[in-house]
């Protein structure tokens, strides 16, 4: 595949994954109003998680202790379980505490980065800054082998929009079912919601795990469509940006989201290759790009904060 | 595990020091204006690379360059707020915080364009440059001029608050916006001169980080959340609040070397703010409720 099909099957495959991450930290935050800027522990969780169980033993280069030789899919729902866990223990401390909204910003931003340096200092889980290489080698072997590379990129696509939509209508179904009416109504006001006999802490680090959950399974795809694993995937601008396109979608919505994540993750960080540019704006490109990205952020908090599709409030029809 | 030594104690004194000079500025701008402001971490590297376009491009001396970058942050402080936080005003602080993480994004990678990822380093006259054995603890004169400097400052801001009319109308707004202006206070005056404020320890404050190790494009983004955990464990919006609360931050991670990988010194610094905010979640000195 060339040209424009290439383009916009490497968009639809990002978009896919990161929208998994959207709406993850959607539930977390759209629904929940609980934010998670550092929501890259989550996803990084899942990316180490399924590295660590799909590779072989350690080889002589290698630090890392232990890799599980587990199948595919089997690491990439562990990596969805370790992550909600991840999030959860993260959160679950400063939720406890009852802190503001803004102080559990900060709290996930430093779990997230503790997670991070440790990851990089520490080379026995999954040595360090190199990172670990060739992960899913054998799947992409495989694939290699039956059909080119066309055919595995388009069943990594495959793969990622089935898991997007799966997780976009298991998300609807709890948006409306009693649990996700609660934790909306927590988010409204806390008071009332444990006043009327809501365990306000259990609901928020259940969507917490939840949302991690989601993280976790969309790092895990990453990872094999990567290949590869260091303590850079998990650095705070990957959070910034998953966040930026969940407020510019439109936080509490879904379709936002997926609007939010094609819009920034997939067109404008990959789109500006097709501009007729000189060598000496390819240089700066990638940083053009994002300073576009935040002005149109700054723009729809300034004109429109509940973002380009807001959340549907749900009337009740006597 | 490394013998106990002064020196950890020592280093941990400049950390703080570094850290504090910015931590007061956030807070006290997070105090009047009732925001985290996440691109002070972008005033803090335009600090750095201020002083070092004058002090090394245009070869200033060092002690000219200082005052020269605390105007120019001052101003760019002011003009970020008129341009794109005080439209926003009346939004709630989440959108605030939001929208500061996107001026964030929009400078770092402004001063990725500008400048590219390479290390710089600031050229500092030889009495800075030169170690002095004190005891057992070896340090530079760059260290004792940020110790020196946070000291001055503290005193400095301490008789601006009390005895100015400009410092006790920030304090009188900082602890009731509503009940400031029935007074008189204009807010508009006292939100000016806060980021004026502000912006200048920033410059002074990313100098001082510059003067310690180096200079890159992110170099604000990586101090603001150690700068952020300094504040919160203090208590948002009380300048003494910060000091303390870089105290903390600046020892734990010194003294941690002696436990653990340094590489780890980032981590102990946060699991510093995560404790803090557990045991007392309004920060040592700070206000219930505020942020």
């Amino acid at each position: 595949m060339e040209g424009f099909l290439a383009f916009a099957l490497t968009v639809a495959t990002i978009s896919a994954i990161f929208g998994i991450v959207g709406l993850g930290v959607n539930a977390q935050w759209g629904y929940g109003g609980m934010l998670n800027i550092g929501n890259v522990a989550g996803f990084g969780a899942g990316m180490y998680t399924t590295t660590l169980l799909t590779v072989g033993a350690p080889g002589e280069r290698d630090f890392y202790a232990y890799g599980a030789s587990l199948p595919l899919w089997l690491a990439i729902i562990c990596g969805g379980f370790v992550a909600s866990i991840v999030a959860a223990a993260i959160a679950t401390p400063a939720l406890k505490a009852g802190v503001s909204a803004l102080r559990l910003g900060l709290v996930t931003f430093a779990g997230a980065e503790i997670l991070r340096t440790v990851l990089a200092v520490r080379l026995d889980i999954a040595n360090g800054f190199p990172g670990v290489h060739g992960v899913g080698s054998g799947f992409r072997h495989w694939a290699f082998d039956n059909g080119g590379q066309d055919f595995y990129d388009l069943l990594i696509f495959l793969i990622a929009s089935a898991v997007f939509i799966t997780a976009f209508a298991l998300l609807e179904i709890w948006r409306r079912a009693p649990f996700g009416r609660v934790v909306r109504a927590i988010r409204e006001d806390s008071d009332a919601a444990a006043m009327l006999g809501h365990n306000v802490l259990k609901f928020q680090v259940q969507t917490f795990a939840i949302g991690g959950f989601f993280t976790g399974i969309a790092g895990g795809i990453y990872v094999i469509w990567l290949g590869t694993v260091t303590p850079d995937n998990m650095l705070p601008a990957v959070s910034f940006m998953v966040m930026i396109a969940v407020i510019l979608g439109g936080s509490g919505n879904n379709w936002g989201v997926l609007f939010g994540i094609i819009i920034t993750l997939g067109l404008l960080e990959q789109g500006s290759r097709f501009l007729p540019t000189t060598d000496d704006i390819r240089e700066i490109m990638p940083y053009l790009r994002r300073m576009a990205l935040a002005a149109a952020l700054i723009l729809v908090l300034r004109f429109r904060p509940q973002g380009v599709l807001p959340e549907q409030r749900s009337v009740t029809v006597k | 595990m490394p013998e106990f030594e002064v020196a950890y104690i020592v280093f941990g004194l400049i950390s703080a020091s570094v850290i504090a000079v910015m931590g007061i500025g956030l807070t006290l701008q997070a105090g009047i204006s009732r925001f985290f402001n996440i691109s002070y971490g972008e005033l803090v590297t335009l600090g750095a690379f201020s002083t070092y376009t004058f002090s090394v491009t245009w070869a200033f001396p060092l002690f000219l360059a200082i005052p020269v970058t605390c105007v120019v942050v001052a101003v760019a402080s002011v003009g970020l707020n008129w341009t794109v936080f005080r439209p926003m005003r009346n939004s709630n602080a989440w959108v605030l915080l939001i929208a500061s993480l996107g001026v964030s994004f929009f400078l770092s990678n402004l001063f990725f364009a500008q400048w590219g990822s390479r290390v710089r380093r600031l050229d500092v006259p030889d009495f800075l440059s030169d170690s002095h054995k004190i005891g057992d603890v070896v340090i530079t004169g760059t260290d004792m001029m940020i110790v020196a400097a946070v000291i001055i400052i503290s005193m400095l801001l301490y008789l601006m608050l009390q005895r100015t009319g400009v410092g006790k109308a920030m304090r009188a707004t900082a602890d009731d916006p509503g009940l400031a202006a029935v007074t008189g206070i204009n807010p508009e005056k006292v939100s000016f001169y806060t980021w004026l404020l502000a912006g200048a320890l920033a410059g002074l404050g990313g100098t001082f980080f510059a003067m310690t190790g180096f200079l890159e494009p992110q170099m604000g983004t990586r101090i603001i959340l150690l700068i952020g955990a300094s504040v919160v464990v203090g208590g948002v919006g009380n300048p003494w609040g910060a000091l303390a609360g870089a105290f903390v931050v600046g020892m734990s991670m010194e003294l941690s070397v002696m436990f653990i990988n340094p590489g780890l010194k980032l981590a102990v610094a946060f699991a510093a703010l995560v404790i803090a905010l557990l045991i007392r979640p309004q920060g040592i000195l700070g206000q219930k409720g505020f942020l």
